[in-house]
């Protein structure tokens, strides 16, 4: 997956996450924490577990429990992706 | 630690309440379902298995940390012969309601593992769902529970002889709730039910035991606790009317909620349960 294409991801897992800060969701850069974005720590595992049905993928609590910032999140997304074992 | 507050909190509701949805023996732990469904002879299971796992023998001192109504250490020394047995809790109900039963070489002490200062030493230890109190979850979030948990291991390793084991059964985190609703309910439970405590993952426990004691078993037994909680709150229901007569419509009401809350969190993983046998390390 791209940079954009994750991002767009992340977007949409903040919308389902937090429908209420639908705007901050389209909002979402790059650049920032997720403190900043309105991203709570029960949105962050919340985003998750909306990433890893769609992606078909499952995180790993601590790496999760980390991420503090939207790029740090787009870089464990591209982690798993990229090296997922397809059968 | 928890406060002898919150510790009351979770324990001193009643201990005619307890009484009535636990097993006989009053185990407010995790049972060992092997070959049976029933509550009983699954509670006998895991304190087999805690006999087994600290080496016990008739003629050797143990020391129960956390002992809760005194199940164990009566099963200790009542059905397995040990002669010298000693508990220690924090909850005063739980305290007088051991001292009631005068037990010829059973002793109690209502005291904190962080005030206990033993006459003489210990040959094993056993402690059974009593680490969750251990480290309070604002030392928990400010990384500081490895260190109180290892704290907690070298007292136990001073308190005993050399050749001692140590058996130890805790819930632990497994996996972190996706789902808010999920994550809320366990919150409830940890802040209304048992406020002071946190669940440990595996992982804390395994690095805090270093220098004291080696690890030589590791059992997780996830599917157990879903069950044993499962027949807690099937048992629960059964008495409801005496309950809500006798301790109200919300006491109830909180306990069938945070004994659904725990069955959830193990059948869906979010919380597993470890038993681990630990050898001194001399």
């Amino acid at each position: 997956m791209t940079e954009p294409e994750i991002l767009n991801l992340l977007k949409e897992a903040f919308a389902f996450a937090a429908p209420e800060e639908a705007e901050a969701a389209e909002n979402l850069t790059l650049e920032g924490t997720l403190d900043q974005f309105g991203v709570s720590s029960i949105v962050a595992f919340e985003m998750a577990g909306y990433i890893e049905d769609k992606l078909d993928i499952q995180f790993a609590d601590d790496e999760l429990a980390q991420i503090s910032t939207i790029k740090g999140f787009v870089n464990l997304i591209r982690q798993y992706t990229d090296t997922k074992v397809v059968v | 630690m928890s406060t002898q507050q919150e510790i009351a909190v979770s324990y001193d509701v009643a201990n005619d309440f307890f009484r009535l949805w636990l097993d006989k023996r009053m185990i407010y732990t995790c049972a060992l379902f092997e070959g049976t469904d029933d509550l009983e002879t699954a509670q006998v299971n895991k304190l087999k298995w805690f006999y087994e796992a600290v080496r016990a023998t008739t003629d050797k001192r143990l020391l129960d940390i956390g002992c809760g109504w005194g199940g164990t250490i009566e099963f200790f020394s009542q059905e397995m012969g040990v002669k010298d047995v000693t508990g220690i809790t924090l909850s005063r109900a739980q305290y007088n309601e051991i001292q009631a039963k005068s037990i010829p070489g059973l002793s109690v002490e209502c005291v904190s593992y962080t005030d206990y200062q033993p006459q003489e030493k210990f040959d094993g230890v056993i402690s059974i769902g009593m680490f969750e109190h251990i480290a309070t979850p604002e030392q928990s979030r400010a990384g500081k529970h490895i260190s109180v948990y290892r704290d907690y291991f070298r007292r136990a390793w001073e308190w005993t002889n050399p050749g001692s084991w140590f058996a130890l059964q805790s819930v632990i985190g497994f996996r972190v709730p996706r789902l808010r609703q999920d994550v809320q309910e366990i919150g409830w439970v940890t802040s209304t039910i048992f406020p002071g405590a946190i669940t440990p993952r595996l992982e804390a426990i395994i690095s805090s035991v270093n220098p004291y004691w080696e690890i030589m078993e590791v059992k997780t037994r996830r599917e157990h606790y879903a069950k044993t909680t499962a027949e807690w709150l099937r048992r629960l229901k059964s008495h409801e009317d005496i309950i809500r007569q006798r301790w109200g419509d919300e006491r109830f009401e909180e306990y069938q909620r945070y004994l659904s809350a725990c069955m959830m969190a193990f059948e869906k993983g979010y919380q597993s349960l470890a038993q681990i046998a630990l050898r001194r390390i001399d």
